[in-house]
């Protein structure tokens, strides 16, 4: 499955939990990443702790903090402030449902995390955007590269007779790390203008596009307070795309092997749009509040039948 | 010409920054049973209208800063400061004290408002990628490390390195809270509760405002006094000895011939 698919999955999933508050929605949304997860890759037993204590910290605060519902079970007496007053099950369904959409977005990007290498992830950067995608992409490497020049600090340190034992122990060892992650950076640097590094250009074509990449982003912050938001918003977004399109076409790159996507991950795409389509189209499902009575929530059928859509990695072949 | 065009750029893309942290004062609808719903929905535009801010700075700061020097170095330096984030998630520390704040401020002091800026964001999203904190929390924290990271930058050349130094431990301290103070926008209209503390909609800017700053000091302030105090410490440390080093290396950076 190309990475392009494994964003837009991840992109409706949390554009999804995002906007809902329905519990049935939100479960169905994580049962469909943990079976994802449990087939494409390798489901973590630290998960269940960190589900574990997710849900529980978010339903006992909820649970201790809100006095709100009609549906009291019991009391914290006294005048404790935010603690004294009754708790309700309205309180406990809402702590259970705000864990629910934490532990499902946590969820997704643990399964997206592996899925996608940050590598891969970084090569779908607008092109215009190239030196800060270098940028990350020279920090990732160098981490564990970091972090065992750290350990040889350490040694030549111990080796000398420096010990860590309090806070005034710590500047031998980070730095000397500094120094030597910026001896580094220079001989990169030399190494890059020797490969003929160039950054985006800066002519005036640039500086106009870079001018319609701000008139977009006004265009989406007025969609946010005038009439016809969406339209502005929707017209915002499309002239920035352009704008960064025009941008990166000013960018020259080459690739020795362009990894396009295929058939199977244009329908993944349509299926995923379709889906979000037609949840978006019957949106009063989302919706759900446990205040001030508990009640049902609502089950649409149509809806929950399109979020099955997002169970389409399990047939899909890999990449 | 460049120069103003570029601070037109940073300065309203911050401001757009601002309103979009600011969303919880701007809902108002008077059904409560669409606010709901439109809560979470302002809150996805939100979070993208953040994200699109974040693309129009780094084109501008990318154009105007980035050559293949300054991407070597931030990326070094970028590693650096992940690996203390690493730490930081590895070993339980105290409260809200993160190490990595201490270098944003200290880049962003040497090597000017620009690298500060990219310093911040970049960090916050590689350290991210590493830890798996990636999520829709993800552009305001960027965004608020980049300002800490670009404001650093009044602490300048200007100064002499014992007053920077100064001026530094008293931005690190007050940076430790606002961070917190900025970043609980994004969670605090899904609180239910205490009608004194709890967001509502319609209720106006003066008097969302006054619950939020309740809602801030009862759940927020201690866990943020812990990270102001851990800046300070931080700087008070490695501050002296780290400029030297970057005054070194920027003077190194700023040498061309011809």
């Amino acid at each position: 499955m190309h990475s392009l698919s494994w964003m837009s999955w991840l992109a409706v999933s949390v554009a999804l939990l995002l906007t809902t508050r329905n519990p049935l929605v939100v479960l169905q949304l994580l049962l469909t990443t943990l079976l994802v997860w449990r087939v494409r890759g390798a489901l973590s037993t630290v998960w269940l702790r960190l589900a574990l204590s997710i849900m529980l910290f978010a339903t006992l605060f909820n649970t201790l903090f809100v006095h709100v519902g009609e549906s009291v079970f019991g009391r914290i007496p006294g005048t404790i402030p935010l603690l004294s007053g009754n708790l309700t099950w309205e309180a406990v369904a809402y702590g259970i449902i705000n864990g629910l959409v934490l532990l499902s977005l946590l969820t997704l990007f643990l399964t997206f995390n592996q899925m996608v290498t940050p590598e891969q992830m970084l090569l779908y950067t607008p092109r215009a955007l190239q030196p800060v995608a270098l940028v990350v992409l020279i920090g990732l490497t160098y981490v564990p590269n970091t972090i065992a020049h750290a350990e040889r600090v350490r040694e030549a340190q111990a080796v000398r007779g420096h010990e860590v034992g309090g806070w005034r122990d710590w500047p031998p060892l980070l730095l000397p790390l500094l120094v030597g992650g910026l001896e580094r950076s220079w001989q990169l640097a030399e190494s890059m203008t020797a490969r003929g590094f160039r950054t985006a250009s800066t002519g005036r074509q640039a500086r106009w596009l870079q001018l319609l990449l701000l008139c977009g982003l006004l265009c989406c912050m007025a969609g946010l307070f005038l009439p016809r938001g969406t339209i502005l918003g929707t017209a915002g977004v499309l002239i920035m795309t352009v704008a960064l399109f025009a941008l990166g076409r000013l960018v020259p790159r080459t690739r020795f092997r362009p990894n396009r996507p295929t058939a199977q991950d244009v329908a993944m795409l349509v299926a995923f749009i379709v889906a979000l389509a037609v949840v978006y189209l019957r949106r009063d499902g989302l919706y759900f509040n446990p205040y001030p009575r508990l009640s049902w929530p609502t089950i649409d059928v149509a809806s929950h039948l399109s979020l099955l859509t997002l169970l389409l990695p399990l047939g899909a072949r890999r990449a | 010409m460049r120069k103003l065009a570029s601070l037109a750029v940073y300065g309203t893309a911050s401001l757009i920054g601002i309103i979009a942290f600011a969303y919880p004062f701007f809902v108002a609808t008077p059904a409560a049973v669409d606010s709901a719903l439109r809560l979470q929905q302002a809150s996805l535009i939100s979070g993208v209208l953040l994200s699109l801010c974040l693309i129009a700075l780094l084109f501008d700061l990318q154009t105007t800063v980035l050559n293949s020097k300054t991407v070597a170095m931030l990326g070094l330096l970028v590693a650096l400061a992940s690996v203390l984030r690493f730490i930081e998630t590895a070993f339980p520390l105290p409260g809200g004290f993160s190490p990595i704040f201490a270098p944003i401020i200290l880049v962003g002091a040497m090597f000017g408002w620009r690298l500060g800026f990219l310093m911040g964001v970049l960090t916050i999203l590689t350290s991210a990628l590493i830890i798996g904190g990636v999520g829709p929390w993800l552009p305001y924290q960027m965004f608020g490390a980049g300002w800490i990271g670009a404001g650093a930058a009044l602490f300048g050349e200007r100064l002499t390195p014992s007053w920077r130094l100064r001026g530094l431990l008293g931005y690190g301290f007050v940076v430790g809270f606002l961070y917190g103070f900025v970043i609980n926008l994004y969670s605090w209209p899904f609180l239910v509760g205490d009608p004194n503390l709890s967001w509502q909609s319609g209720i106006g800017f003066a008097a969302g405002l006054q619950r939020y700053l309740i809602y801030y000091a009862t759940t927020s302030l201690v866990w943020d006094a812990i990270r102001a105090v851990g800046n300070v410490l931080l700087l008070a440390l490695l501050g002296l000895p780290a400029m030297r080093v970057l005054g070194r290396f920027a003077r190194r950076l700023s040498f061309e011939v011809g």
